[in-house]
């Protein structure tokens, strides 16, 4: 049916994806079980490339492919005046079936309440806590994608994950902490969490006592997810070709071959990593995930590139073309994004700092081209190469060029992190994507208290 | 009425006490420009049905698009429903809708072929009155059918079709990133192309100026575009749920004075064309006109089912949902009076002062409190009654209770519609402006 639909169009390439969906979800708001239960989705669309121009259809009913087909190429052909660019990759036929030991979709609704109850009992029940926020969720995606290349292909996917937050209130002093894990691994994702519920907690109440910080330049040390928030943030999205294609400055500064940091600096996307949140084997235009160096050993080598921006630019592609559903064509995005560790112990890094930070955990951030601000969830002191006391609403701020050159210590430590959020960009969010990276070390970063 | 309806309600039946579903068929064109260039015409189509039950007291909720595999979703709503809230309504058997229009006929008729050229047209405007302008442009035609039925009779649907037309330019002036924009969102096709280019034009115009601007008190007029940010506070504050959870500073203050004498904010689901407006809501409650202030008494909080259930209330017919979310009380179209003064009048007026159109960083205020604290995106000097250039960097922060009540000097006699709004520019004396 697809292929012969395939064979209809009248343009220059057009692929087609078919995408089925279940979300199941237990949200525990304070006291209160807000809500358990199953959406299901079913959709497709096609998409068809016309003199460099795309079109693109959606659709929930498969009925009359052929007619979507041709809307398709309709709405190409209003778009193109240049030239069709498609970076040449392998045509592909695989059928990839997830199968997991404990796959969540085995596990009942009841024991999935079960599960968040007893987190959230851990974190309401707790004394100084007024507010708590469990939720778990998990996602069955099966995809069906097939182009005028030949291509076709059948990917499973499943993602598990569980958030916690917990709201301390002393007096008009209201503190929040949170935490999540989330990967394509299984059901056992997320049992045992009672640490990670505990330590919500004792960071929420913890941020009650802790001192703002003093602003300043200090030496930094990143925690994993710190880092791999900067990773992503900070420099990934630099290196997302469609914004480099489109901006004349930012194109300059994304020389390849330029000098960004030492030696022992590099950061890489890899959507290959089994398990990861980030993880997938084949993009959304079929193209094979891949272990992408962006920076290696202190030199821009890379970019991520979908099939045009690669075709445009003359570089190979990079599996990184990503739509979050039927209902969106693919865009450049991120899969799992970090920095390569080395050998330095975090006793070390620590340990050679007289006056400093340890940031841990981002709660959020903003970036405007090279410049960013992020939030760290909390932070402790570093004096005389010690961990002192914890700080609180502390906020980093700078170039992100100048403290890629800035970073002088990479731990060995390294930690990638999914979650259950993802990233947005263009009205697609979330996507599953994963960060990371080891402890790292940067001089002279300008934090800024309240 | 509808197979997969009936069907979805005839499974549902046997398994819960109660039953209701939303089935919503439609489609949506967007075409969209970027940098002065056309980037994409797309066709979607939606289709999908949500479906509530009330099992053992509790209500259970599941969505789906795959319209094949309708026991699935039965058996989810239900099974959710061992977890679900109790049900605090019983669902409404029907009523008399009143006649409003939905659906534009010339709206219907217009195609992705007439919107580029549209586009096309708007970006040869700018091109000459603002050309360092670069342009992003949005046409966004969507027409769909509602259907809602449930298991103690309810049967509606109507036809429904809305309009986006978004204008937005960024530029470098004066070594400042300049965003200015301008955005119509209605049921009706509102072609405001040469409206619209030339406000952005004089704005462009106006912001090649920089003004220097002192930190302190001074009035500061609110344009149509920059008023949304208040009433987004004031839907907030009517919402039945911020009464329920207490979270409004509007409890417990029904029948007093709230708001400036000269202000009435009314509720109308049933406004010609407008954004939100339908014959029914979401659950199947009849909506009409409602007061929420009359001359600045606050006369009613906004209800769906559950929530009014929870407090001993009836629905105000503010029931609003998408097909794939349970209901939560929504305001539909808020109609603002309009003053006496027109507008170009008050900016005459205006001996020193400031004029806004866009406020950032509203997310960040606690506006469920109606606290707000902003930087001005896009704003303009006064002196002696003319602009004397945009103002940078600036900043302004107050209560938009205490603003529209003790701050209120002139309301525009013209009122416009922003989204859902359709709202009068307002005058406010005394507000805190802090420029860096």
């Amino acid at each position: 049916m697809i292929k012969k639909a395939l064979g209809k169009g009248q343009a220059d390439y057009i692929e087609i994806r078919l995408e089925e969906k279940a979300v199941t979800s237990v949200v525990y708001s304070g006291r209160e079980l807000d809500g358990a239960g199953t959406n299901t989705t079913k959709g497709g669309n096609v998409r068809a490339l016309y003199k460099g121009g795309w079109g693109f259809v959606s659709f929930n009913s498969m009925d009359q492919l052929e007619a979507k087909v041709a809307e398709a190429c309709r709405a190409a052909r209003l778009v193109g005046k240049g030239k069709s660019v498609l970076a040449k990759v392998p045509k592909v036929n695989a059928d990839i079936r997830v199968s997991l030991k404990d796959d969540p979709r085995k596990i009942s609704l009841a024991q999935k309440v079960e599960l968040a109850k007893g987190y959230n009992g851990i974190i309401i029940g707790s004394k100084g806590i007024i507010s708590s926020g469990v939720r778990y969720e998990d996602v069955f995606k099966k995809q069906t994608f097939a182009n005028t290349e030949g291509s076709f292909i059948a990917e499973e996917r499943v993602y598990c994950g569980a958030a916690f937050s917990a709201v301390a209130k002393d007096g008009a002093n209201v503190q929040r902490a949170h935490d999540s894990v989330g990967g394509t691994e299984g059901y056992h994702t997320v049992l045992k969490l009672e640490q990670n519920a505990q330590q919500t907690v004792r960071d929420a109440l913890g941020l009650l006592k802790a001192e703002k910080v003093s602003s300043g330049k200090y030496t930094v040390v990143m925690d994993p997810k710190m880092c791999g928030v900067f990773a992503h943030e900070a420099f990934g999205h630099l290196s997302e070709a469609d914004h480099i294609s489109e901006n004349a400055k930012l194109k300059k500064m994304m020389t390849l071959g330029r000098r960004f940091g030492t030696s022992a600096l590099s950061i890489l996307d890899d959507a290959t990593i089994k398990g990861q949140r980030g993880h997938y084997y084949y993009d959304e235009e079929g193209v094979a995930s891949h272990k992408n160096y962006l920076i290696r050993n202190g030199i821009l080598v890379g970019r991520l590139h979908s099939r045009q921006t690669a075709g445009r630019m003359n570089e190979k592609a990079t599996g990184s073309a990503r739509a979050i559903s039927y209902q969106f064509g693919p865009i450049v995005r991120m899969g799992c994004t970090y920095i390569e560790p080395r050998d330095c112990s975090f006793q070390k890094m620590i340990g050679e700092i007289r006056h400093g930070l340890y940031v841990v955990s981002a709660l959020g951030g903003m970036t405007e081209l090279e410049m960013f601000t992020f939030s760290a969830m909390k932070a402790y002191l570093i004096k005389n190469g010690k961990l002192g006391p914890m700080v609180r609403d502390v906020i980093l701020t700078g170039n992100v060029f100048e403290t890629l050159k800035n970073i002088d210590a990479i731990g060995d430590d390294l930690e990638l992190h999914g979650g259950l959020g993802g990233c947005g960009k263009d009205g697609q969010m979330p996507l599953p994507v994963s960060d990371g990276g080891p402890h790292i070390r940067v001089k002279d970063v300008v934090v800024g208290g309240k | 009425m509808n197979k997969i309806i009936d069907q979805i309600l005839g499974l549902a039946k046997r398994k819960s006490e109660a039953a209701e579903v939303i089935l919503v068929e439609g489609q949506e064109s967007p075409v969209d420009f970027r940098s002065g260039k056309l980037h994409s015409v797309q066709h979607k189509e939606i289709k999908g049905a949500g479906l509530r039950v009330v099992k053992n007291g509790r209500i259970g909720f599941s969505s789906t698009t795959d319209l094949e595999k309708l026991p699935e979703l039965v058996d989810h709503a239900v099974a959710g429903a061992a977890f679900g809230q109790p049900a605090a309504f019983k669902l409404p058997a029907g009523c008399r809708p009143a006649g409003v229009r939905t659906v534009d006929p010339k709206l219907e008729k217009f195609t992705t072929v007439q919107a580029v050229a549209e586009g096309n047209k708007a970006l040869g405007i700018l091109a000459q009155k603002a050309p360092a302008l670069k342009c992003d442009i949005g046409l966004n035609k969507k027409s769909y059918q509602i259907t809602l039925a449930n298991s103690r009779g309810f049967r509606g649907r109507y036809d429904k079709t809305t309009f986006h037309y978004g204008l937005s330019g960024v530029a470098v002036i004066n070594g400042s990133l300049t965003f200015i924009g301008q955005d119509r969102r209605g049921g009706k096709l509102d072609l405001a192309t040469s409206v619209m280019t030339a406000r952005i034009a004089r704005m462009y115009h106006d912001a090649q100026k920089t003004a220097k601007l002192s930190s302190g008190k001074m009035p500061v007029l609110f344009m149509p575009e920059a008023m949304s940010l208040l009433w987004m506070s004031i839907a907030m504050g009517v919402n039945g749920k911020a009464e329920q959870k207490k979270t409004t500073p509007l409890l417990g203050r029904l029948g007093e004075k709230m708001l400036d004498p000269r202000i009435t904010i009314t509720d109308d689901p049933l406004l010609p064309y407008g954004l939100a407006s339908a014959p029914f809501d979401d659950e199947g409650v009849c909506g009409a006109k409602l007061d929420l202030f009359r001359q600045g008494v606050f006369k009613s909080f906004i209800y769906d089912l559950q929530t009014a259930g929870l407090l001993n209330k009836r629905s105000t017919g503010h029931g609003s949902r998408s097909f794939g979310t349970q209901p939560s009380p929504q305001v539909s179209n808020l109609v603002i009076s309009p003053g006496q003064t027109k507008l170009a009048q008050m900016i005459k007026n205006l001996d020193s002062g400031l004029i806004v159109y866009d406020l950032l960083g509203a997310g960040q205020s606690n506006i469920a409190a109606g606290d707000f604290s902003v930087n001005i995106g896009l704003g303009y000097k006064v002196e002696q009654g003319k602009i004397v250039g945009r103002v940078k960097d600036a900043m302004i922060a107050g209560n938009v209770y205490d603003l529209l009540k003790n701050k209120v000097l002139e309301i525009s006699a013209e009122t416009e519609a922003q989204g859902q709004y359709h709202t009068p520019a307002i005058l406010f004396d005394g507000m805190n402006v802090a420029a860096k």
